[in-house]
Protein backbone atom coordinates (compact mmCIF):
# COMPACT_ATOMS: atom_id res chain seq x y z
CA UNK A 1 0.00 0.00 0.00
CA UNK A 2 0.95 3.40 -0.44
CA UNK A 3 1.52 6.25 1.14
CA UNK A 4 0.27 4.89 4.35
CA UNK A 5 1.75 5.92 7.42
CA UNK A 6 3.28 3.01 9.35
CA UNK A 7 3.12 3.16 12.88
CA UNK A 8 6.41 2.25 14.20
CA UNK A 9 6.36 0.35 17.95
CA UNK A 10 3.37 0.99 20.28
CA UNK A 11 3.86 3.37 22.78
CA UNK A 12 6.83 2.15 25.10
CA UNK A 13 9.32 4.60 25.77
CA UNK A 14 6.82 6.82 27.92
CA UNK A 15 9.08 6.82 30.83
CA UNK A 16 8.32 9.92 32.78
CA UNK A 17 12.55 10.65 33.91
CA UNK A 18 12.27 14.27 34.23
CA UNK A 19 15.39 14.48 32.13
CA UNK A 20 15.51 18.66 31.04
CA UNK A 21 15.07 18.65 27.51
CA UNK A 22 14.08 22.97 26.49
CA UNK A 23 14.63 25.76 29.37
CA UNK A 24 13.80 29.15 28.67
CA UNK A 25 14.56 32.42 31.07
CA UNK A 26 13.34 35.30 30.32
CA UNK A 27 13.24 35.18 26.50
CA UNK A 28 12.57 38.31 24.96
CA UNK A 29 12.28 39.91 21.60
CA UNK A 30 11.72 42.67 20.15
CA UNK A 31 11.50 43.92 16.66
CA UNK A 32 12.76 47.63 16.48
CA UNK A 33 10.80 49.05 18.93
CA UNK A 34 7.94 46.35 19.10
CA UNK A 35 8.57 43.53 21.75
CA UNK A 36 6.34 40.81 20.47
CA UNK A 37 7.94 38.53 23.43
CA UNK A 38 8.08 39.91 26.75
CA UNK A 39 9.99 37.71 29.29
CA UNK A 40 8.65 33.39 28.35
CA UNK A 41 10.15 31.07 30.59
CA UNK A 42 9.28 27.70 29.75
CA UNK A 43 10.54 24.40 30.50
CA UNK A 44 10.27 21.04 29.30
CA UNK A 45 11.08 17.40 29.85
CA UNK A 46 12.39 14.68 27.83
CA UNK A 47 9.44 13.23 25.69
CA UNK A 48 6.69 15.88 26.52
CA UNK A 49 4.45 17.18 24.11
CA UNK A 50 3.60 20.59 24.58
CA UNK A 51 1.23 22.80 22.15
CA UNK A 52 0.96 25.99 22.11
CA UNK A 53 -2.06 28.45 21.49
CA UNK A 54 -2.83 31.79 21.21
CA UNK A 55 -4.54 34.17 18.74
CA UNK A 56 -2.45 35.98 15.38
CA UNK A 57 0.60 38.00 16.04
CA UNK A 58 0.66 36.75 19.74
CA UNK A 59 4.34 35.95 19.13
CA UNK A 60 3.81 31.93 18.80
CA UNK A 61 6.23 31.74 16.00
CA UNK A 62 8.45 34.15 16.87
CA UNK A 63 9.00 32.32 20.20
CA UNK A 64 10.03 28.98 18.46
CA UNK A 65 12.07 30.73 16.08
CA UNK A 66 14.18 31.82 19.27
CA UNK A 67 14.23 28.82 20.46
CA UNK A 68 17.10 27.52 17.64
CA UNK A 69 18.04 31.45 17.09
CA UNK A 70 16.22 31.76 13.48
CA UNK A 71 15.23 35.15 15.59
CA UNK A 72 17.96 36.50 17.47
CA UNK A 73 16.56 37.03 21.33
CA UNK A 74 17.60 40.14 22.78
CA UNK A 75 20.39 40.35 25.08
CA UNK A 76 19.58 38.62 28.60
CA UNK A 77 17.74 35.51 27.12
CA UNK A 78 18.35 32.36 28.24
CA UNK A 79 17.54 29.05 26.24
CA UNK A 80 18.60 25.88 27.27
CA UNK A 81 18.46 22.32 25.18
CA UNK A 82 19.16 19.64 26.80
CA UNK A 83 20.99 21.20 29.71
CA UNK A 84 23.61 23.36 27.61
CA UNK A 85 22.86 27.06 26.35
CA UNK A 86 21.85 27.77 22.96
CA UNK A 87 23.53 30.84 21.58
CA UNK A 88 24.97 33.02 23.90
CA UNK A 89 23.05 35.42 26.05
CA UNK A 90 24.61 38.23 24.50
CA UNK A 91 23.44 37.91 20.73
CA UNK A 92 26.81 39.74 19.69
CA UNK A 93 28.90 36.97 21.18
CA UNK A 94 27.04 34.01 19.99
CA UNK A 95 29.37 32.16 17.21
CA UNK A 96 27.58 31.10 13.89
CA UNK A 97 29.42 27.58 13.45
CA UNK A 98 28.34 26.87 17.12
CA UNK A 99 25.08 27.92 16.49
CA UNK A 100 24.98 25.57 13.52
CA UNK A 101 25.49 22.56 15.58
CA UNK A 102 23.16 23.38 17.94
CA UNK A 103 20.47 23.76 15.63
CA UNK A 104 21.00 20.09 14.37
CA UNK A 105 20.06 19.31 18.26
CA UNK A 106 16.73 21.08 17.61
CA UNK A 107 14.69 19.86 14.18
CA UNK A 108 12.10 22.14 13.29
CA UNK A 109 9.26 21.82 10.70
CA UNK A 110 7.84 25.03 8.98
CA UNK A 111 4.16 25.97 7.64
CA UNK A 112 5.50 25.92 4.39
CA UNK A 113 7.50 23.15 4.57
CA UNK A 114 10.89 24.74 3.13
CA UNK A 115 11.51 21.54 1.30
CA UNK A 116 15.03 22.19 -1.52
CA UNK A 117 13.07 21.92 -4.80
CA UNK A 118 16.18 20.73 -6.47
CA UNK A 119 16.64 17.65 -4.53
CA UNK A 120 14.88 14.57 -3.97
CA UNK A 121 12.83 13.76 -0.96
CA UNK A 122 15.67 11.44 -0.21
CA UNK A 123 18.03 13.89 -1.12
CA UNK A 124 16.38 16.55 1.24
CA UNK A 125 16.55 13.78 4.44
CA UNK A 126 20.40 13.23 3.13
CA UNK A 127 21.47 16.44 3.50
CA UNK A 128 22.24 17.47 7.00
CA UNK A 129 23.57 14.54 8.13
CA UNK A 130 25.60 14.23 4.81
CA UNK A 131 26.73 17.68 5.74
CA UNK A 132 27.84 17.04 8.76
CA UNK A 133 29.65 13.82 8.16
CA UNK A 134 27.21 11.97 10.78
CA UNK A 135 28.34 8.60 8.51
CA UNK A 136 29.14 7.07 5.29
CA UNK A 137 27.09 7.87 2.52
CA UNK A 138 24.94 4.20 2.50
CA UNK A 139 24.59 4.58 6.13
CA UNK A 140 22.65 8.08 5.67
CA UNK A 141 20.47 6.44 2.83
CA UNK A 142 19.48 4.00 4.90
CA UNK A 143 18.76 6.14 7.33
CA UNK A 144 16.73 7.97 5.06
CA UNK A 145 15.02 5.45 3.46
CA UNK A 146 13.98 4.59 7.29
CA UNK A 147 12.49 7.67 8.12
CA UNK A 148 11.09 8.29 4.56
CA UNK A 149 8.88 4.64 5.10
CA UNK A 150 8.51 5.57 8.94
CA UNK A 151 6.43 8.70 7.66
CA UNK A 152 5.02 6.44 4.82
CA UNK A 153 6.60 7.63 1.91
CA UNK A 154 9.14 4.86 0.19
CA UNK A 155 7.34 4.87 -2.67
CA UNK A 156 7.90 8.48 -3.46
CA UNK A 157 11.48 8.53 -2.42
CA UNK A 158 12.79 9.65 -5.64
CA UNK A 159 10.09 12.24 -6.44
CA UNK A 160 11.06 16.33 -6.07
CA UNK A 161 8.88 17.87 -4.05
CA UNK A 162 7.47 19.99 -6.96
CA UNK A 163 5.89 15.91 -7.63
CA UNK A 164 4.26 15.64 -4.45
CA UNK A 165 0.89 16.90 -2.76
CA UNK A 166 1.48 19.15 0.28
CA UNK A 167 0.62 15.95 3.12
CA UNK A 168 3.77 14.25 1.04
CA UNK A 169 5.89 17.13 1.17
CA UNK A 170 5.31 18.21 4.98
CA UNK A 171 5.98 14.58 5.55
CA UNK A 172 9.17 14.68 3.91
CA UNK A 173 10.23 17.77 5.60
CA UNK A 174 9.45 15.94 8.68
CA UNK A 175 11.66 13.15 7.78
CA UNK A 176 14.40 15.62 6.96
CA UNK A 177 14.57 17.18 10.47
CA UNK A 178 14.58 13.60 12.27
CA UNK A 179 17.21 12.94 9.98
CA UNK A 180 19.86 14.71 12.50
CA UNK A 181 18.45 12.93 15.31
CA UNK A 182 17.19 15.75 16.88
CA UNK A 183 16.55 15.71 20.82
CA UNK A 184 13.76 18.52 20.49
CA UNK A 185 10.94 19.01 17.57
CA UNK A 186 9.61 22.21 16.75
CA UNK A 187 6.83 22.56 14.51
CA UNK A 188 5.36 25.71 13.31
CA UNK A 189 1.35 25.28 11.92
CA UNK A 190 2.50 22.24 10.13
CA UNK A 191 -0.63 21.64 8.56
CA UNK A 192 -1.95 25.11 8.07
CA UNK A 193 -0.87 25.07 4.34
CA UNK A 194 -2.92 22.19 3.71
CA UNK A 195 -6.15 21.04 1.70
CA UNK A 196 -7.84 19.72 4.60
CA UNK A 197 -7.56 16.23 3.33
CA UNK A 198 -3.99 16.07 3.39
CA UNK A 199 -4.13 17.06 7.44
CA UNK A 200 -4.45 13.86 9.21
CA UNK A 201 -1.89 12.00 7.23
CA UNK A 202 0.39 14.77 8.71
CA UNK A 203 -1.10 14.45 12.26
CA UNK A 204 -0.86 11.13 12.33
CA UNK A 205 3.39 11.05 11.65
CA UNK A 206 3.44 13.35 14.49
CA UNK A 207 1.25 11.32 16.91
CA UNK A 208 3.61 8.40 16.11
CA UNK A 209 6.43 10.79 16.85
CA UNK A 210 4.75 11.49 20.32
CA UNK A 211 3.74 8.17 20.78
CA UNK A 212 7.08 7.11 20.84
CA UNK A 213 8.76 9.70 22.98
CA UNK A 214 9.84 12.61 21.18
CA UNK A 215 10.08 15.90 22.90
CA UNK A 216 7.69 18.18 21.29
CA UNK A 217 7.18 21.95 21.13
CA UNK A 218 4.36 23.04 18.66
CA UNK A 219 1.99 25.80 17.12
CA UNK A 220 -1.06 24.87 15.89
CA UNK A 221 -4.86 25.72 15.13
CA UNK A 222 -5.91 21.98 15.86
CA UNK A 223 -7.27 22.48 18.85
CA UNK A 224 -8.72 19.11 19.14
CA UNK A 225 -5.11 17.06 17.83
CA UNK A 226 -3.55 19.36 20.55
CA UNK A 227 -6.30 18.04 23.13
CA UNK A 228 -5.10 14.50 21.91
CA UNK A 229 -1.39 14.23 21.74
CA UNK A 230 -0.34 17.24 24.28
CA UNK A 231 0.91 16.50 28.07
CA UNK A 232 0.42 19.91 28.48
CA UNK A 233 -1.27 23.44 26.18
CA UNK A 234 0.16 27.04 26.62
CA UNK A 235 -2.01 29.89 25.59
CA UNK A 236 -0.28 33.01 24.89
CA UNK A 237 -1.41 36.72 24.50
CA UNK A 238 0.68 39.42 23.82
CA UNK A 239 4.19 37.92 23.60
CA UNK A 240 3.39 36.25 27.17
CA UNK A 241 2.34 32.68 28.60
CA UNK A 242 -0.68 33.96 29.67
CA UNK A 243 -2.07 30.49 31.19
CA UNK A 244 -1.13 26.87 30.61
CA UNK A 245 -1.47 23.45 32.23
CA UNK A 246 -3.21 19.81 31.17
CA UNK A 247 -5.52 20.16 28.10
CA UNK A 248 -8.70 19.19 29.82
CA UNK A 249 -7.72 22.40 32.01
CA UNK A 250 -6.69 24.77 29.49
CA UNK A 251 -9.08 24.13 26.69
CA UNK A 252 -11.87 22.55 28.50
CA UNK A 253 -11.71 24.86 31.54
CA UNK A 254 -10.47 28.13 30.88
CA UNK A 255 -9.15 30.52 33.71
CA UNK A 256 -8.92 33.47 32.09
CA UNK A 257 -11.16 35.42 29.78
CA UNK A 258 -9.03 35.97 27.43
CA UNK A 259 -8.55 32.23 27.01
CA UNK A 260 -11.99 31.70 26.93
CA UNK A 261 -13.02 33.82 24.27
CA UNK A 262 -9.91 32.75 21.91
CA UNK A 263 -10.86 29.17 22.16
CA UNK A 264 -15.01 30.12 21.83
CA UNK A 265 -13.57 30.91 18.29
CA UNK A 266 -11.01 28.53 17.83
CA UNK A 267 -12.89 25.48 19.06
CA UNK A 268 -16.57 26.31 17.55
CA UNK A 269 -17.67 22.85 15.79
CA UNK A 270 -15.31 20.95 17.78
CA UNK B 1 26.61 52.68 -54.76
CA UNK B 2 27.35 48.96 -55.29
CA UNK B 3 27.97 46.30 -53.17
CA UNK B 4 31.01 44.12 -54.19
CA UNK B 5 31.02 40.90 -51.96
CA UNK B 6 34.44 40.06 -53.58
CA UNK B 7 36.10 42.58 -51.25
CA UNK B 8 35.32 40.70 -48.50
CA UNK B 9 36.48 37.42 -49.95
CA UNK B 10 39.57 39.06 -50.60
CA UNK B 11 40.06 40.18 -46.84
CA UNK B 12 38.65 37.37 -45.40
CA UNK B 13 41.74 36.44 -43.75
CA UNK B 14 42.10 39.83 -42.05
CA UNK B 15 38.59 39.92 -40.90
CA UNK B 16 38.31 36.34 -39.92
CA UNK B 17 41.53 37.19 -37.62
CA UNK B 18 39.35 39.99 -36.03
CA UNK B 19 36.74 38.06 -35.87
CA UNK B 20 38.69 35.29 -33.94
CA UNK B 21 40.07 37.95 -31.51
CA UNK B 22 36.83 39.06 -30.36
CA UNK B 23 35.81 35.08 -29.81
CA UNK B 24 38.91 35.36 -27.99
CA UNK B 25 38.40 38.54 -25.55
CA UNK B 26 35.01 37.80 -25.12
CA UNK B 27 35.53 34.32 -23.92
CA UNK B 28 38.48 35.53 -22.03
CA UNK B 29 36.25 37.93 -20.34
CA UNK B 30 33.05 35.64 -19.67
CA UNK B 31 35.57 32.87 -18.34
CA UNK B 32 36.96 35.34 -15.75
CA UNK B 33 33.89 36.74 -14.79
CA UNK B 34 31.60 34.54 -14.21
CA UNK B 35 33.54 33.27 -10.89
CA UNK B 36 34.57 36.66 -9.95
CA UNK B 37 30.70 38.09 -10.58
CA UNK B 38 29.42 35.29 -8.46
CA UNK B 39 32.01 35.76 -5.72
CA UNK B 40 31.16 39.74 -5.69
CA UNK B 41 27.59 39.00 -6.03
CA UNK B 42 27.62 36.79 -2.87
CA UNK B 43 30.05 39.31 -1.05
CA UNK B 44 27.60 41.91 -1.75
CA UNK B 45 25.28 39.40 0.41
CA UNK B 46 27.52 38.72 3.42
CA UNK B 47 26.46 39.15 6.61
CA UNK B 48 29.73 40.67 7.51
CA UNK B 49 29.40 44.51 7.14
CA UNK B 50 33.00 44.92 5.86
CA UNK B 51 32.90 42.56 2.87
CA UNK B 52 29.64 43.54 1.04
CA UNK B 53 30.11 47.24 1.83
CA UNK B 54 33.64 46.98 -0.30
CA UNK B 55 31.76 44.93 -2.52
CA UNK B 56 29.17 47.04 -2.61
CA UNK B 57 31.81 49.94 -3.30
CA UNK B 58 33.48 48.39 -6.36
CA UNK B 59 30.46 47.76 -7.65
CA UNK B 60 28.81 51.46 -7.68
CA UNK B 61 32.05 52.87 -8.70
CA UNK B 62 32.94 50.53 -12.09
CA UNK B 63 29.08 51.38 -12.81
CA UNK B 64 29.59 55.06 -12.83
CA UNK B 65 32.43 54.92 -15.10
CA UNK B 66 32.64 54.57 -18.83
CA UNK B 67 34.34 51.53 -20.44
CA UNK B 68 36.14 53.60 -22.83
CA UNK B 69 37.51 55.40 -19.79
CA UNK B 70 38.42 52.40 -18.07
CA UNK B 71 40.26 50.91 -21.32
CA UNK B 72 42.42 54.35 -21.55
CA UNK B 73 43.16 53.87 -17.98
CA UNK B 74 44.54 49.57 -18.19
CA UNK B 75 45.98 51.10 -21.60
CA UNK B 76 47.27 54.54 -21.35
CA UNK B 77 47.71 54.30 -17.49
CA UNK B 78 49.44 51.09 -16.65
CA UNK B 79 52.33 51.76 -18.57
CA UNK B 80 53.09 55.21 -17.03
CA UNK B 81 53.05 52.95 -13.63
CA UNK B 82 55.68 51.04 -15.47
CA UNK B 83 53.19 47.86 -15.39
CA UNK B 84 53.67 47.07 -19.29
CA UNK B 85 51.21 44.40 -21.02
CA UNK B 86 49.68 43.92 -24.36
CA UNK B 87 47.19 46.25 -25.61
CA UNK B 88 44.88 42.66 -25.57
CA UNK B 89 45.75 42.05 -21.88
CA UNK B 90 45.28 45.48 -21.19
CA UNK B 91 41.60 45.52 -22.89
CA UNK B 92 40.46 42.02 -20.99
CA UNK B 93 41.71 43.53 -17.82
CA UNK B 94 39.32 46.94 -18.09
CA UNK B 95 36.41 44.49 -19.51
CA UNK B 96 36.92 42.11 -16.92
CA UNK B 97 37.24 44.73 -14.01
CA UNK B 98 33.61 46.54 -15.86
CA UNK B 99 31.75 43.26 -16.80
CA UNK B 100 32.36 41.85 -13.09
CA UNK B 101 30.46 45.05 -11.86
CA UNK B 102 27.44 43.98 -13.61
CA UNK B 103 27.52 41.11 -14.26
CA UNK B 104 27.68 40.19 -10.17
CA UNK B 105 24.25 42.79 -9.47
CA UNK B 106 22.54 40.28 -11.86
CA UNK B 107 23.76 37.01 -10.66
CA UNK B 108 22.68 38.79 -6.84
CA UNK B 109 19.49 39.41 -8.30
CA UNK B 110 19.19 35.99 -9.14
CA UNK B 111 20.40 34.76 -5.69
CA UNK B 112 18.19 36.93 -4.08
CA UNK B 113 15.27 35.50 -5.70
CA UNK B 114 15.56 32.36 -3.69
CA UNK B 115 12.41 32.58 -0.98
CA UNK B 116 13.72 32.99 2.41
CA UNK B 117 11.77 30.11 3.48
CA UNK B 118 15.18 27.92 1.97
CA UNK B 119 17.74 30.20 3.96
CA UNK B 120 15.84 29.21 7.26
CA UNK B 121 15.09 25.68 6.43
CA UNK B 122 19.03 25.25 5.89
CA UNK B 123 19.89 27.44 9.23
CA UNK B 124 17.30 25.12 11.17
CA UNK B 125 19.45 22.37 9.91
CA UNK B 126 22.50 23.14 10.36
CA UNK B 127 23.99 23.52 7.18
CA UNK B 128 27.25 25.14 6.78
CA UNK B 129 27.29 28.17 4.71
CA UNK B 130 29.55 27.11 1.94
CA UNK B 131 27.25 24.04 1.27
CA UNK B 132 24.25 25.90 1.36
CA UNK B 133 25.47 27.74 -1.44
CA UNK B 134 27.31 25.39 -3.42
CA UNK B 135 24.03 22.72 -2.60
CA UNK B 136 20.97 24.91 -2.16
CA UNK B 137 20.89 28.60 -3.28
CA UNK B 138 23.30 28.63 -6.12
CA UNK B 139 21.24 25.81 -8.06
CA UNK B 140 17.65 27.26 -7.36
CA UNK B 141 19.12 30.48 -8.61
CA UNK B 142 20.56 28.99 -12.09
CA UNK B 143 17.54 29.31 -13.42
CA UNK B 144 16.70 32.87 -12.58
CA UNK B 145 19.99 33.71 -13.73
CA UNK B 146 20.08 32.22 -16.97
CA UNK B 147 18.51 35.34 -18.69
CA UNK B 148 20.37 38.15 -17.41
CA UNK B 149 23.18 36.06 -17.85
CA UNK B 150 23.30 35.54 -21.14
CA UNK B 151 21.92 38.91 -21.92
CA UNK B 152 24.58 40.11 -20.24
CA UNK B 153 27.02 37.93 -22.49
CA UNK B 154 25.61 39.29 -25.24
CA UNK B 155 25.92 43.18 -24.48
CA UNK B 156 29.84 41.96 -23.66
CA UNK B 157 30.39 40.21 -27.28
CA UNK B 158 29.54 43.62 -28.58
CA UNK B 159 31.37 45.49 -26.32
CA UNK B 160 34.71 44.14 -27.30
CA UNK B 161 34.32 46.45 -29.72
CA UNK B 162 35.56 49.37 -27.68
CA UNK B 163 38.84 47.48 -27.82
CA UNK B 164 39.32 48.66 -30.92
CA UNK B 165 39.91 51.93 -29.56
CA UNK B 166 42.94 50.80 -27.35
CA UNK B 167 44.98 49.01 -30.06
CA UNK B 168 43.31 45.14 -30.22
CA UNK B 169 42.64 44.72 -33.30
CA UNK B 170 39.42 42.64 -33.19
CA UNK B 171 36.41 42.22 -35.31
CA UNK B 172 34.94 46.23 -35.50
CA UNK B 173 38.87 47.55 -35.87
CA UNK B 174 39.97 44.85 -38.86
CA UNK B 175 36.43 45.90 -40.47
CA UNK B 176 37.41 49.70 -39.88
CA UNK B 177 41.04 49.03 -41.50
CA UNK B 178 39.47 48.02 -44.68
CA UNK B 179 37.18 50.76 -44.57
CA UNK B 180 40.18 53.72 -44.31
CA UNK B 181 42.46 51.67 -46.57
CA UNK B 182 39.81 50.96 -49.27
CA UNK B 183 37.25 54.15 -48.41
CA UNK B 184 34.47 51.36 -49.18
CA UNK B 185 32.30 50.88 -46.09
CA UNK B 186 29.54 48.89 -46.67
CA UNK B 187 31.20 45.54 -47.69
CA UNK B 188 33.49 45.51 -44.27
CA UNK B 189 30.46 46.79 -41.99
CA UNK B 190 28.25 44.15 -43.41
CA UNK B 191 30.82 41.45 -42.72
CA UNK B 192 31.42 42.95 -38.88
CA UNK B 193 27.38 42.78 -38.50
CA UNK B 194 26.57 39.52 -39.61
CA UNK B 195 29.30 37.97 -37.29
CA UNK B 196 28.11 40.06 -34.49
CA UNK B 197 24.82 38.95 -35.38
CA UNK B 198 25.73 35.30 -35.46
CA UNK B 199 27.54 35.41 -32.23
CA UNK B 200 24.50 36.83 -30.65
CA UNK B 201 22.46 34.11 -31.78
CA UNK B 202 25.15 31.14 -31.14
CA UNK B 203 25.18 32.96 -27.40
CA UNK B 204 21.29 32.51 -27.83
CA UNK B 205 21.63 28.69 -28.29
CA UNK B 206 24.20 28.56 -25.87
CA UNK B 207 21.54 30.14 -23.04
CA UNK B 208 18.62 27.48 -24.64
CA UNK B 209 20.88 24.48 -23.99
CA UNK B 210 21.96 25.82 -20.39
CA UNK B 211 18.14 27.00 -19.23
CA UNK B 212 16.79 23.41 -20.02
CA UNK B 213 19.69 21.68 -18.18
CA UNK B 214 19.49 23.86 -14.93
CA UNK B 215 15.46 24.22 -15.00
CA UNK B 216 14.65 23.25 -11.56
CA UNK B 217 12.32 19.90 -11.46
N1 LIG C 1 10.64 39.70 11.14
C1 LIG C 1 9.80 40.51 11.79
N2 LIG C 1 9.96 41.83 11.76
C2 LIG C 1 9.12 42.65 12.42
N3 LIG C 1 8.07 42.24 13.13
C3 LIG C 1 7.83 40.92 13.20
C4 LIG C 1 8.69 39.98 12.52
N4 LIG C 1 8.21 38.74 12.76
C5 LIG C 1 7.12 38.90 13.53
N5 LIG C 1 6.90 40.19 13.80
C6 LIG C 1 5.80 40.72 14.64
O1 LIG C 1 5.81 40.02 15.84
C7 LIG C 1 4.50 39.78 16.29
C8 LIG C 1 4.33 38.31 16.58
O2 LIG C 1 4.45 37.60 15.36
P1 LIG C 1 4.38 36.03 15.30
O3 LIG C 1 4.58 35.66 13.89
O4 LIG C 1 5.30 35.44 16.30
O5 LIG C 1 2.89 35.75 15.73
P2 LIG C 1 2.09 34.40 15.72
O6 LIG C 1 1.53 34.23 17.08
O7 LIG C 1 2.92 33.31 15.19
O8 LIG C 1 0.91 34.72 14.73
P3 LIG C 1 0.18 33.79 13.64
O9 LIG C 1 -0.84 32.97 14.39
O10 LIG C 1 -0.47 34.75 12.73
O11 LIG C 1 1.22 32.95 12.98
C9 LIG C 1 3.58 40.30 15.22
O12 LIG C 1 3.10 41.56 15.63
C10 LIG C 1 4.45 40.45 14.02
O13 LIG C 1 4.04 41.52 13.23
MG1 LIG D 1 2.92 32.13 13.42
Amino acid sequence: MKDTVMHPEPATVVDHQSKRMLELIGLRKSFGANQVLKGVDLSMNQGEVVSIIGASGSGKSTLLRCINWLETPDKGSTIMVDGRQVGHDDPARASRRDLARRRTEIGMVFQHFNLFPNMTAIENVMEAPLAHGRGTKPEIRALAEELLARVGLSERMTHHPSQLSGGQQQRVAIARALAMKPKLMLFDEVTSALDPELVDEVLKVMKGLAEDGMTMLFVTHEMAFAEDVSDRIIFMADGAILEEGPPSEVLRKPRHDRTRSFLSRAMRGM
Amino acid sequence: MSFDPTLIVEAWPQLMRGLETTVWLFLAVMILCTPLSLLVALARLSRRRWLSRAAGTYVNVIRALPLLVILFFTFYGLPSLGIFVSPFTAALGGMVLVTTAYLAEDLRAGLMAVPRGQFEAADALGLPQARFVRRVLIPQALPIMCGPYFTRAIVTVKATSIASLVAVSELTSASMAKVTETYRAMEYLAFAAVAYILLSALIAVVQAVVQRRVRLP
